[in-house]
């Protein structure tokens, strides 16, 4: 490299600080000159685009790295029982912040919560145990539960499994996780599969994956990062469809007016009516819609994007229609949606709005595009 | 997490060490690796699979920059040979390349933008306590009246905080933390 990374990345630091001394100046003006520079020291300084930069950052946890790391490392032969022993103490300390309630305390929880105005989703949804027990899992907090074949950690939103001591599970045990409207939910499977639950949604899975298949059961709205195993074909069960997959990164969703829809973003799926052997294959950037009454699907093209910005904190609008665009923030500000007059359902819209804004802003941008009167009671949206 | 640790740490081997490593290096490789190959779980892998080469290796570095230079071109490097070998991404890569000129100036300009982010974001664990949780709150999505509401300050007390922070993981170079912190309190 003839130009050092560290002496330009310390010249635009001390640009943006302000402390560049002349000759510096005249560097750094250097540097600049080239478009795509220029570009990147806007982008830095701009506060939202770090935010961004950051949240994805996050997910690429160093703890989580290490972990896996250290799997690696013994598999060379490096065993390291010390450290497999000072951690699972503190595993067993770090019990506390979430709550476990009975049933009767989860409904008088909901009860609570709808006295409030309508607010987005948030980080909340339910766990139930290969035991029949269910779990309140809160945005916050940490807890760890231990389960038939395996351990489960609930971190900051987010489910973790790992399965120890089982390698080879003899019988299968199920967890499923629920997520309610208004809420979302992340998951990590004992595969190091990553799964995110929009809201509304229901996830079925083993605690520890058999050794010739990995294969879970999905309702409503999901994005899959499937972990790659050449030997374990990691199959998404839906009332529909089935989908085959070879490592990969798509989205699922069973709540579409019509049609149930996939859209793979990388890698390759293959998907076949549920109770059919038929198996089309996909490519990246299609969809794959499953109509509802006949059961047909067909593939398209399509932008990727709007179908996963739910993931990333955002509602991607691209001439959908007002039906559908509310069914899915009713879904997500757990709210029902009521149209008075049918023929308003078909008016087209495009927009792209933030998922965690008051539902009342982004139903003013469509009543201030579209002339629609939207009015919304508790829990209603009533389109007039 | 010190210079001079994360390079015993790798030049040594030490194990109780090694950990720092991915805290300093991990979330910056894998972001790199995920602009470049558009798949994080592959990223993952092959920052995976850059560590442990290092780990098997004899290779010592005398400063961080060469190691951080090394990291980056080994995840650049592995990046580009699995975009060559996956057939059913050849056309985003021949659309990085089309798009972007010379493949060398590419990576100088987006090794700069990681190094930059990578910096940044361990200055954040600097900041004075109240702007850390508000920089994280809205690292994670939420709005200023939310992160507000949540700490129990005002909402302009966010913003300034908000405002600052950043300005502060732009500017500060790591090493001056303590020049820092007296301006933080002569402000």
């Amino acid at each position: 490299m003839d130009k050092s990374v560290e002496r330009t990345v310390a010249l635009l630091r001390k640009s943006y600080g302000g402390s560049l001394t002349a000759d510096e100046q005249v560097e750094v003006g250097r540097l600049l000159e080239d478009k795509r520079m220029r570009r990147l020291y806007e982008e830095m300084g701009n506060d939202e685009y770090l935010a961004a930069e950051f949240r994805r950052y996050a997910g690429w946890e160093p703890e989580r790295g290490y972990r896996k790391f250290r799997g690696k490392m013994r598999k060379r032969g490096m065993r390291r029982s010390l450290v497999r022993l000072s951690v699972a103490a503190s595993l067993l300390m770090a019990l506390g912040t979430v709550w476990l309630l009975a049933e009767q305390g989860e409904l008088e929880e909901g009860r609570k919560m709808t006295q409030f105005v309508v607010k987005p989703g948030n980080c909340r949804a339910f766990l139930q145990l290969s035991s029949g027990k269910r779990v309140v899992l809160e945005e916050a907090g940490q807890l760890d539960l231990y389960e038939t074949n395996g351990n489960i950690r609930i971190d900051s939103g987010k489910v973790v499994y790992s399965n120890p001591a089982v390698p080879e599970p003899e019988t299968e045990v199920y967890n499923t996780l629920s997520v309610p409207y208004g809420g979302e939910y992340r998951l990590l499977l004992a595969d190091g599969t990553a799964v995110h639950l929009n809201a509304g949604s229901e996830l079925r899975y083993p605690v520890a994956f058999a050794v010739t298949e990995r294969r879970v059961f999905l309702k409503g709205e999901a994005w899959f990062e499937v972990a790659k195993d050449a030997e374990r074909p990691f199959y998404v069960e839906t009332d529909e469809v089935n989908i085959r997959v070879y490592g990969t990164a798509f989205n699922v969703n069973t709540h579409g007016v019509r049609a149930m829809e996939t859209v793979l973003v990388s890698g390759e799926i293959g998907i076949s009516r549920a109770g059919s052997d038929r198996e089309w294959r996909m490519c990246p950037g299609q969809l794959a819609s499953c109509d509802h009454r006949s059961g047909e699907i067909s593939l398209q093209e399509v932008d990727v994007r709007k179908y996963v910005a739910w993931k990333n904190g955002e509602f991607c609008f691209n001439d959908d229609t007002l039906e559908e665009i509310l069914e899915e923030l009713g879904r997500w500000y757990d709210v029902k949606v009521v149209f008075r007059s049918a023929g308003k359902k078909d008016i087209q819209f495009s927009g792209h709005l933030k998922r965690y804004e008051n539902i009342r802003k982004i139903l003013g941008a469509i009543t201030e595009s579209t002339g629609i009167v939207i009015h919304i009671s508790e829990r209603t949206i009533m389109v007039e | 997490m010190d210079a001079g640790r994360i390079l015993k740490a790798v030049n040594e081997k030490d194990k109780e060490l090694w950990q720092e490593v991915f805290g300093y290096y991990y979330a910056a490789l894998c972001s790199y690796a995920g602009r470049l190959v558009q798949e994080s779980v592959i990223a993952e892998d092959l920052v995976q699979d850059i560590l442990l080469y290092v780990w098997n290796s004899e290779r010592k570095f005398v400063q961080m920059e060469e190691l951080t230079n090394y990291l980056y071109r080994a995840t650049y490097n592995r990046a580009m040979m699995w975009l060559r070998r996956e057939k059913c991404k050849s056309k985003h890569l021949g659309r990085l390349m089309e798009e972007n000129g010379p493949e060398f100036d590419e990576m100088f300009i987006e090794t700069v933008r990681e190094e930059l982010l990578r910096q940044m974001y361990l200055y954040i664990e600097e900041l004075p306590p109240e702007q850390r949780k508000v920089i994280r709150m809205s690292v994670e999505g939420l709005s200023v009246n939310e992160i507000a509401e949540k700490l129990g300050i005002s909402v302009n007390t966010v913003k300034t905080h908000k405002k600052r922070s950043f300005k502060q993981l732009r500017g500060k170079i790591k090493g001056d933390a303590n020049i820092f912190w007296l301006a933080f309190f002569l402000s």
